[in-house]
């Protein structure tokens, strides 16, 4: 597929009341399964709910009507079964792309995910790659509980052979899932249903937004602040906070954990000597403690001050709702860390 | 159904015995430390790949497991590449990064296998829904053993092929042992075909009978060739060697001595061979030919893997993503 010529920059940097065509975040996902449908007919779009009226909170609705029940079609919940059908068909030249309402049920398809999709072309030597998406939604609030609202990237991000993408605005949305259903290897989206409520720019033409790239949203010289996710919506509430609190904090949205973009972590960590890192899963042996000990690996002789972390806490998310408040990182406490980072 | 002619039934024969003498030779050289991979060797159950895969064509897919030296050997896999991969140099099928228990042979129809047991059953069951996308007339084999249908995920395979007609049939290899683990400590009396009755086709055959495989399984595939859906075949067999050894379950502890014997009256090469040995009166020329050819050939591929290069260490990730 051709790689568009738009300048992303230019598009973030346009606030909310830019001018534009408007999209809804599941509804640029639509647009860009519907494209990348129309631009290749290996790729077809599975998963349990699919064609349901609200398909995938929106994401696949209808999409049967255009391409037919047997280029969308319904699964039964037979996640392991189910996830192998999907590495075998890629490894036969298709291009699948799986749903889950929630990734807690990926782990009935860590087999495949892990010992399959993950391996089969380094064991074969490059000749059997497995371009295929799963793409699964994190729920998050209304009692969900420790089995339907889990982030459970960490898990993933220790495996090689994957590749892992989290979009957090619309425009993120399509351009990753054109280039993740572009790509030859396994590539996982896990979105947030926190993040599904945006509306922003999203032109009306196929483009990519490449994988392993993460995004400036707001440069700074203080302090570098790494949000993974719906942390970025987080870490977007504070920043005229903490600007008036005469912190220069500069936002990187982290969007692709696997690969990472080491590169712009490592230039912004050197520049800033400080560090915030504010993920959706767990702390332990997840995310933030992998990119903290990049950091500290690459940059460390770099730090003025020790790296921070705001992480969810080290139990199953509980259900009661005062529970969960205590269970998620919010704004509020990626501030405190912030300015904790600096000496405030 | 055309009969056989008696070259068909020398092709068989051959090839079995080409697996056969392969791998001898592999556990006859094992013990010298030149294969740093383990190896599952299927020696007394030839005839479940001779008499499958004689009914494919290049372009049908076998999809294998652990024990796969003679899914590959009998669809047509090269047999230099497989000894160079048992030999972990860069000739190997594949590159030295597979060993034994992934062998590939993508030009016959034979893609990448799994090792994880039943975990190549749904990716086979994939391959079958690629090609009835694509409109394919091709269709897809999946050899399993008798502990792999013990895995949930045949189940989901098997519904989901089912659902959809795919052109696949599943070969249950029923060899009795899950490693040493014997059959009736792991399931109830019949169970191998009891629990898929009623989803699909489901036939019981002797699996050291080359002929009633070929003629059984050829009647399926060609069944799910024609769109009628997929089959589930199991054949009866036993492993004359450990699960991955060179010596027997007998010498290993698990098998006794008398039910060896019982099977090694079963073997499918003699069976065979002296089948033959009636019918046809170049046989016996025939077959010394074969032996002389075969034994320089596996000769050569044993030197050349001797002679070929290790894998470039600085190659090791090159291929983590395509």
């Amino acid at each position: 597929m051709p790689w568009t010529r738009i300048n992303e920059s230019e598009l973030l940097n346009r606030d909310r009341n830019a001018e534009g065509r408007r999209l809804k975040y599941t509804e640029a996902i639509r647009e860009a399964l519907y494209q990348a449908m129309k631009l290749d007919d290996r790729v077809f779009v599975m998963g349990q709910g699919i064609n349901d009226k609200t398909g995938m909170f929106g994401a696949t609705t209808d999409l049967w009507k255009e391409f037919g029940e047997k280029r969308v079609f319904e699964t039964p919940l037979s996640e392991a079964g189910l996830t192998g059908i999907a590495v075998g068909a890629a490894a036969a030249g298709m291009r699948p792309f799986y749903c889950h309402n929630r990734p807690d049920f990926l782990m009935l398809a860590m087999d495949q995910l892990v010992n399959h999709a993950s391996k089969m072309n380094f064991m074969s030597n490059g000749k059997s790659p497995i371009p295929m998406v799963i793409w699964a939604t994190t729920g998050m609030g209304w009692g969900s509980a420790a089995q339907h609202s889990q982030a459970l990237h960490g898990l993933f991000m220790h495996v090689p052979g994957l590749k892992m993408v989290m979009p957090t605005n619309p425009f993120d949305a399509k351009g990753l899932v054109l280039s993740a259903i572009a790509d030859n290897n396994p590539v996982l989206i896990f979105e947030h249903r926190r993040v599904f409520n945006q509306i922003g720019l999203v032109p009306e033409e196929p483009y990519y937004v490449p994988i392993g790239k993460a995004k400036i949203l707001k440069e700074g010289s203080d302090v570098t602040l790494l949000a993974v996710s719906h942390m970025v919506i987080e870490a977007e509430k504070i920043m005229d906070e903490l600007e008036s609190r005469g912190v220069s904090a500069e936002l990187i949205d982290v969007r692709s954990l696997k690969p990472l973009d080491t590169e712009t972590i490592l230039n912004s960590v050197r520049k800033t000597g400080r560090v915030v890192i504010a993920d959706t899963g767990w702390k332990t042996g997840g995310v933030s403690a992998e990119i903290s000990a990049m950091i500290a690996e690459n940059a460390g002789m770099s730090l003025k001050s020790n790296i921070i972390r705001v992480a969810a806490t080290d139990v199953p998310t509980p259900a009661s709702y005062v529970l969960e408040e205590a269970f998620y990182r919010n704004s509020q406490e990626i501030k405190e860390a912030v300015l904790k980072s600096v000496g405030l | 159904m055309k009969e056989l002619t008696l070259e068909n039934k020398r092709e068989m024969y051959f090839m079995m015995r080409k697996i056969r003498m392969t791998e001898e030779k592999i556990a006859a050289h094992y013990r010298e430390d030149n294969m740093h991979t383990p190896i599952h060797l299927c020696i007394g159950e030839e005839a479940t790949a001779v008499g499958v895969c004689f009914n494919l064509s290049r372009t049908d897919k076998v999809f294998s497991n652990h024990r796969n030296h003679g899914h590959y050997l009998a669809k047509g896999g090269n047999l230099k590449a497989m000894i160079a991969e048992l030999h972990n140099k860069a000739s190997g099928c594949s590159g030295g990064f597979g060993g034994s228990m992934h062998l590939v042979a993508n030009d016959v129809g034979f893609p990448i296998t799994s090792s994880i047991v039943a975990g190549g059953v749904p990716i086979g069951t994939g391959n079958a829904l690629a090609q009835q996308m694509t409109g394919s007339s091709d269709v897809t084999i999946v050899y399993m053993g008798d502990a792999a249908s013990e895995e949930g995920v045949v189940y989901e395979s098997i519904a989901f092929a089912v659902l959809k007609k795919l052109p696949i049939v599943y070969i249950c290899e029923n060899n009795l042992y899950s490693v040493g683990t014997p059959l009736e400590k792991r399931e109830a009396e019949g169970f191998i075909s009891n629990k898929f009755t009623g989803m699909l086709p489901v036939v019981t055959i002797d699996g050291n009978d080359v002929l009633e495989v070929q003629r059984v399984t050829n009647e399926y595939i060609e069944k799910a060739r024609g769109g009628e859906g997929p089959a589930f075949i199991e054949c009866r067999t036993y492993r004359f060697r450990d699960h991955h050894d060179t010596k027997t379950g007998v010498e290993a502890g698990y098998q006794t001595q008398e039910e060896w014997d019982s099977w090694k009256a079963k073997d499918p090469i003699l069976r065979l061979g002296s089948e033959l040995m009636l019918q046809d009166e170049s046989f016996a020329t025939a077959e010394k030919n074969f032996e002389t050819e075969w034994k320089r050939e596996l000769q050569d591929a044993f030197s050349a893997a001797a002679e070929d290069s290790l894998p470039k260490t600085e190659n090791i990730a090159k291929n983590l993503f395509a």
